[in-house]
């Protein structure tokens, strides 16, 4: 009995491109790092439902690989994010051009 | 380690929109001349992935599945099981664990660097006021 894995594939393609559209729209760097995140976690939850379709342990593996990749990403941009309040007081992607050449 | 950086996330989103002051510019919270193109590559891209999924359907025979085994949730020893999951994690893909690590440590080193060094001067002076006010009870009893 081979679970079906297109409703989890139909979910997953929905959070990615909420995700992608948050990434594209929004001007709050908080707001484009948890958009990041919804990515990242539609593309965990694809591979874990591949994983359990085909009876495979590399998917879960590498979605808990992901997932660590994600903390340390979630960190850096955090950092990333006070670094640049406390230099301009302004945190606007749209308007950090500090390292336009 | 993922739930600790998503937390302070969510954290800085909270104390963000309590706080009231500004440190965003004025404004809808939204790129006022990116909303057309944005849409259009989100729509676009969700069409092709869309496509990319329905125009190769999976032809039934060409894959062998093999039969599922799936346990029963808290049953030992089978695909899904924790016990597995641990083998496979420690065995076959020990080397994608430890270089996770090293990941980690290198995550950790930058977010120091790039955070702490931002504005040393200002933290020392945060601290040496906190200490002073932490003092200040003890000589008001005496």
């Amino acid at each position: 009995m081979t679970p079906d894995v297109s409703p989890y594939v139909a979910l997953s393609a929905v959070i990615f491109f909420v995700g992608v559209a948050g990434v594209l729209l929004r001007r709050n760097p908080l707001i484009v790092l948890m958009s990041i995140e919804l990515m990242f976690n539609a593309a965990n939850l694809v591979l874990v439902a591949f994983a359990r379709a085909w009876v495979n342990n590399a998917g879960q593996i590498f979605a808990f690989l992901v997932i660590t990749v994600a903390a340390a990403e979630a960190a850096i941009g955090l950092a990333i994010v006070v670094a640049v309040f406390r230099q301009a007081k302004n945190v606007d992607v749209d308007e950090i051009a500090e390292l336009h050449g | 380690v993922y739930g600790g950086a998503i937390l302070m996330l969510f954290v800085f989103v909270i104390a963000l929109l309590s706080s009231g002051i500004g440190p965003f510019s004025e404004g809808p919270n939204r790129l006022p001349g990116a909303r057309g193109p944005a849409a259009v590559v989100t729509v676009l891209g969700f069409v092709a992935l869309v496509y990319a999924v329905l125009a190769r359907p999976l032809v039934p025979g060409t894959l062998e599945l093999p039969v599922a085994t799936v346990g029963q949730v808290g049953q030992a020893n089978v695909f899904g099981s924790l016990a597995d999951f641990g083998t496979a994690l420690f065995t076959t893909y020990l080397l994608p664990f430890e270089v996770t690590a090293f990941v980690l440590l290198v995550a950790i080193i930058g977010v120091i660097t790039v955070a702490a060094d931002a504005a040393p001067q200002r933290t020392g002076h945060h601290l040496k006021r906190k200490r002073s006010r932490e003092r200040e009870p003890i000589v008001k009893t005496r």
